[in-house]
């Protein structure tokens, strides 16, 4: 009888310690939508995560990510929902360590109710185990909790109380929060938490301009937004548009007097010898068989939304690489100081290459070789999961989409993009220091990660509007309305943005004076104070 | 049109003070200090120093006479303005910004004293309601309170207040003897003198120069502070062509050039006092130039 006690003891001894239930951190979730929007709101008090999501096309998504370390050892997952009373699916996914969906067998949980409901999931691979999948090969490190409705609608769910419970490996959620820690030169990256994100508007279908690509904001018609697309009918009918920032007025429509090669992949604004110009990188090579690149440029035009059409004389400028492979690339910033610009190659691991290339006016049609400038070696610390047949490993800072340099030439911006997995997608940030050149602090400096980059499916446009604002927006479907997004440095919202001025007051402080709005306290030049 | 030279001087006075009014908010929103400022104003001071002396052909008076004069007047500015510095530290800005506005009375009555100024009636009214303009366009608004520490901030205040009085007094004492030029060259290096004085006031400017982006932020802050140097030099043009009584009253309604181009730029509709205050400046500067 004895040994018989002993033995039960040690057995559930044995249980306990291989047995672990880690506590998911909702507070850390990432918004996330392959078709539409969502946008979360945690409540601390109650530990309650708010979901208000919307999608746009039916069997898309749109819900939450929690960044994960690893799912090795997940038995289950627990957590508690309430729906909002409509009649909506909610489907719990999750991704295992090759890259492929499981989902319980038990499928779908309905928000139809607005009590709260529990629910305790098994692993199951499911339905899209195969490989075709392209979510690479390395530990996938989200979480979701998706509503994916059909037809398209929107509604609200919350969850609370959300457990994975491990056979006993090493805990699963990721302990640097929001976003997964990236390094460099072995050491974690720093946050950027100076920047606030506001969503101030969205692509309008009025402005017609499929899958944008890049983004330049005008110094010429300060205001502006110019954006080029990443597929139209473009051998034959090339355009850029610029809106207002809202994304709804349409400024300009640029056509071209000549037609030069196609797979235009981002633009930027810079000023050479006083003079304002606008360039476009003509260097998309997705499947590395095109291997003549161009970089576009004209005088940027005066914005009138009453006379929108505009045809400008454009030149190019031949480049290629000096390696003289093919390279895909879908980056380009100008920097005033150098009059350079600089291109990103965008690869699959951490190997985004940066290449730079002098501003010049005579190069005619011969053919640059692009200088080199240094590897973006920033990886993770994840370990390099594998999947028999995928070429992808995604080790770090991969897919450079995007890139600027502030008007001021001081920030650099380097964006990339995961389109599904919203960790996995960050904008980094580099401060130049002295009258060092843009290649030094690229090779030389740690960038940050700004803390409050909102994932975007598609997410392939960057540009400063000042050296304080930026925008970023995606080529999702036109037809989905991207949403513009400004994220501005603490203590430098622009005055345009408040409300009408009946609003604002005049107030002295300290014997300056200063303009009281709903938002807060502004200098009279427009600078948020308080 | 030379009896008229003095308003055109200090109208360029009134008006580059109150666009610098405009991008004082600039000091607050880069966190630079005020003892930096200070230093900063004093440096463009040297510009407008070097400026002056171009224009007076390079003659500088460095007489005993000319350098006690000149020297009063940019020590007391200067001095002033530090003494302000610390005076704020200690009490309320809502009571020592409207109380120092008040200087513009001890210039006037030294200067109908000790100079003899006279008024006509109109200018005498002029005088009156742009004493009041004044003080209503230095009424601080929204305060949520300062604190306030001992005693010592009114004492202080008053001799803000007598220093910047007398400095007007003296300002057109030594344009009778002495040229305009060499006034403000004196004034500009008393100023510069005075910068170990604020540099030791506190150890924020160390730390501010210490800073990576000082550089950019500096710079931004002495080309505002140019236009501060600007209006101090016109100043001392109105003072050698006009009566201390007029010029002096006139050159504190700057700031109704301010809120006159937040109401135009911003279209921020000014306070009911605001209002009222540049109603009477406009009067004021009507009353006193006729």
């Amino acid at each position: 009888m004895k040994k018989l006690f002993l033995l039960s003891a040690a057995i559930v001894a044995a249980i306990s310690i291989n047995a672990a239930v880690v506590d998911v951190d909702l507070s850390k979730a990432k918004s996330y939508s392959s078709a539409g929007s969502s946008s979360l709101a945690y409540d601390e008090a109650s530990g309650e995560l708010t979901v208000n999501w919307t999608v746009t096309t039916g069997w898309e998504v749109s819900g939450i990510q929690i960044p994960l370390r690893s799912l090795t050892g997940v038995t289950a997952l627990q957590f508690e929902f309430q729906g909002d009373g409509s009649a909506t699916d909610f489907l719990h996914w999750f991704t295992d360590e090759q890259g492929s969906y499981w989902w319980d067998d038990n499928g779908w949980y309905s928000l139809a109710s607005s009590e709260w409901q529990s629910a305790s999931l098994t692993p199951y691979k499911g339905l899209w185990c195969e490989p075709s999948y392209d979510f690479g090969d390395s530990p996938i490190l989200a979480l979701y909790l998706v509503a994916n409705p059909e037809p398209a609608s929107s509604g609200t769910f919350k969850v609370r109380n959300v457990r994975i419970v491990t056979s006993g490996d090493d805990p699963i959620v990721n302990p640097e929060g929001q976003s997964l820690p990236l390094t460099y030169n072995g050491e974690v990256l720093p946050i950027n938490t100076e920047f606030t994100r506001t969503m101030i508007g969205q692509i309008g279908a009025n402005i017609a301009i499929p899958e944008v690509s890049g983004i330049a904001c005008s110094r010429v018609t300060p205001g502006y937004i110019w954006m080029h697309s990443d597929e139209t009918d473009a051998n034959t009918n090339p355009f850029i548009v610029a809106t207002d920032e809202t994304g709804s007025i349409l400024g300009a429509r640029v056509s071209f007097d000549h037609v030069y090669r196609w797979d235009w992949e981002d633009m930027c604004g810079g000023v050479y010898n006083g003079t304002n110009y606008l360039f476009i990188g003509g260097f998309g090579d997705n499947n590395h068989t095109d291997g003549e690149y161009c970089i576009i440029y004209f005088e940027e035009p005066a914005i009138d939304p009453a006379n929108p059409n505009i045809q400008v004389n454009a030149h190019r400028i031949k480049f290629q690489y000096p390696d003289h492979q093919k390279h895909n690339c879908e980056s380009m910033m100008y920097d005033n100081v150098e009059q350079m610009l600089y291109i990103v190659t965008k690869v699959y691991d951490n190997v985004n290459t940066v290449y730079s290339l002098p501003f010049r006016l005579d190069y005619g049609d011969t053919q640059q070789t692009l200088t080199r400038v240094c590897d973006l070696g920033v990886t993770t610390d994840i370990g390099e999961g594998e999947y028999s047949g995928s070429i992808h490993r995604y080790k770090g800072f991969h897919l450079a989409t995007a890139a600027d340099i502030s008007p001021d030439g001081k920030y650099i911006l380097i964006k990339n993009h995961n389109n599904y997995v919203a960790i996995y997608s960050w904008v980094l940030y580099w401060e130049r220091v002295g009258n060092e050149s843009i290649s030094e602090t690229l090779k030389n400096r740690q960038p940050k990660v700004i803390d409050c980059y909102e994932y975007e499916w598609q997410g392939e446009a960057i540009a400063w509007k000042d050296n304080n604002t930026f925008y970023t927006t995606s080529d999702s479907d036109i037809a989905s309305e991207p949403p513009i997004y400004k994220y501005t440095r603490e203590g430098y919202e622009s005055i345009t943005t408040l409300p009408a001025a009946t609003e604002n007051r005049l107030e002295m402080h300290h014997n300056i004076l200063y303009v009281r709005t709903p938002n807060g306290l502004f200098s009279l030049t427009g600078q948020k104070i308080q | 049109m030379k009896d008229r030279l003095w308003l055109l001087f200090i109208l360029i006075t009134v008006v580059t003070w109150g666009v610098w009014g405009a991008f004082s908010g600039y000091q607050i929103q880069n966190g630079i200090p005020d003892t930096v400022v200070y230093i900063l104003w004093a440096l463009s001071m040297i510009p407008c120093a070097i400026v002056a002396l171009i224009i007076n052909k390079g003659k500088f008076l460095c007489d005993a006479k000319s350098a006690l004069l000149g020297c009063t007047v940019g020590l007391l500015g200067a001095g002033g303005q530090l003494v302000l510095f610390k005076a704020l530290t200690l009490g309320p800005s809502y009571i020592i910004y409207p109380f120092i506005s008040m200087s513009p009375v001890i210039v006037i009555t030294l200067a109908a004293i000790f100079l003899k100024e006279k008024a006509t009636r109109w200018q005498v009214a002029g005088i009156v309601v742009a004493l009041i303009a004044i003080l209503l366009l230095s009424l601080e608004t929204g305060q949520e309170g300062s604190p306030v520490s001992g005693w010592l901030w009114i004492l202080l205040a008053i001799l803000v207040l007598f220093a910047w009085g007398i400095q007007g007094f003296f300002m057109k004492f030594a344009n009778n003897s002495m040229d305009a030029e060499s006034i403000f060259v004196w004034m500009a290096l008393s100023g510069l003198v005075l910068i170990p004085v604020a540099w030791y006031m506190s150890p924020d400017a160390a730390t501010f120069f210490a800073a990576q982006t000082s550089a950019n932020t500096s710079l931004g802050c002495f080309g505002i502070q140019i236009l501060n140097s600007i209006g101090a030099l016109t100043l001392v043009y109105a003072y050698r062509y006009g009566k201390a009584v007029i010029v002096s009253p006139m050159e504190g309604l700057s700031p109704m050039v301010t809120v006159l181009l937040s109401l135009i730029i911003l279209s921020v509709i000014p306070n009911p006092l605001q209002i009222a205050g540049i109603c009477c400046a406009a009067f004021a500067m009507y009353a006193l130039s006729k």
